[in-house]
């Protein structure tokens, strides 16, 4: 009966985060590979839930588990692939536009941009912007001071902020 | 200030994440450095920009996670692979659907030839078929018709008129494309010289 109980927690609190992960898992390994992240990610919960159950906030344990998953992934893509997720190139025209070119084009750009960021600025402009989390969520879920979270975040908005204005330069 | 730490605090503005007083703190200052303020307002706007980059991606990329699906796969995790694996299938269909269509297209192919095949096969054990010999057509002797007599008697007058009024012994006009004749030659059978 304690089990179902487990269950029905581990299942209420997927249900709440589900779309949140999988748009996590689209802006870290783009939206052909988040599918089966997603997936990757339940099943990596289901089988540790015995483990956890009951020793802390689950949302939070699902959100760890999600970036071992993506970060897993990242490890294991084949050699010699861009280290950006599917959409990102920044070889391509869109990279290359500029503001005048269109709100579109500057999603484009600005999408470019942070492609080309380091993994670990990438990472928290994903749990900030796609995940929808708080710094101190993002903290949990990288294992991290609140103050690395910070940090990271605005050096990852500064690298996009300067790589766009070099854009628009040229 | 410092210029890092102002960016910060502006992000951290935009984000939502300053508590009131420390928002107001920097309000103050911002309103007396107009420097301070310029490079707090780039900051916030390139925190807007990778916000709504970022969300139009994922925006792009939506697709709502199947309903109850975890809720199946907790109430019976033992189903949770064989879940995982019909999600999977269910990503692959476009790829499958034009296999199986594919596959329809070939069958059907093969049971026409097999059809075609047997008909042939069945066909050649009867033996060949004999076909009744049509009667033949009598025959027209068109080398007896001249091409005068094929017009009609209205036709045929003119043109006897025609050749009636050409001074006699003379030779055609034009000879014709292959040099041998023009076209009144052509009309003339051996009776119709008396004409001329």
């Amino acid at each position: 009966m304690a089990q179902r109980h487990d269950m029905a927690e581990l299942e209420q609190a997927w249900a709440g985060i589900a779309d949140r992960l999988r748009a996590y898992f689209v802006c870290r390994a783009g939206p052909t590979d988040a599918d089966d992240l997603l997936q990757d990610c339940f099943l990596r919960a289901m089988g540790s839930w015995n483990g956890f159950a009951g020793r802390g906030r689950c949302e939070g344990w699902l959100w760890r588990i999600a970036v071992r998953t993506a970060a897993d992934a990242y490890r294991r893509r084949p050699r010699g692939t861009a280290p950006w997720p599917d959409g990102f190139d920044p070889a391509a025209p869109q990279a290359a536009a500029t503001a005048e070119a269109g709100p579109s084009a500057e999603a484009e750009a600005v999408w470019a941009a942070v492609g080309r960021l380091d993994p670990p600025q990438r990472e928290v402009l994903a749990l900030r912007f796609a995940a929808d989390l708080s710094y101190a969520e993002i903290a949990d879920a990288l294992d991290v001071p609140v103050g690395t979270v910070r940090s990271r975040l605005h050096r990852a908005i500064a690298g996009v902020r300067d790589r766009i204005s070099r854009a628009d330069e040229t | 200030m410092d210029r890092d730490a102002l960016e910060r605090l502006a992000m951290d503005r935009a984000g939502g994440e300053l508590d009131a007083d420390t928002e107001a703190l920097l309000g103050a200052y911002l309103a007396d450095h107009p420097e301070a303020r310029r490079a707090a307002a780039e900051m916030e706007s390139a925190y807007r920009r990778c916000r709504e980059a970022i969300a139009a991606q994922v925006e792009a990329a939506a697709r709502p996670f199947p309903a109850g699906q975890a809720g199946r796969a907790t109430r019976a995790p033992g189903r949770a692979t064989r879940d995982s694996g019909r999600a999977t299938r269910a990503a692959r269909a476009p790829r499958r659907s034009v296999g199986r269509w594919l596959a329809r297209a070939a069958a059907v192919l093969a049971i026409l030839g097999l059809g075609a095949g047997g008909g042939w096969w069945l066909g050649r054990q009867a033996g060949p078929r004999t076909v009744p010999a049509m009667p033949a057509a009598p025959a027209v002797a068109q080398a007896d018709v001249s091409p005068l007599d094929r017009l009609g008697p209205f036709w045929r007058e003119k043109v006897a008129t025609l050749l009636e009024g050409r001074p006699a012994g003379r030779a055609p006009a034009r000879a014709g494309r292959n040099g041998t004749g023009g076209r009144w030659s052509e009309l003339l059978s051996p009776d119709k010289e008396t004409i001329r």
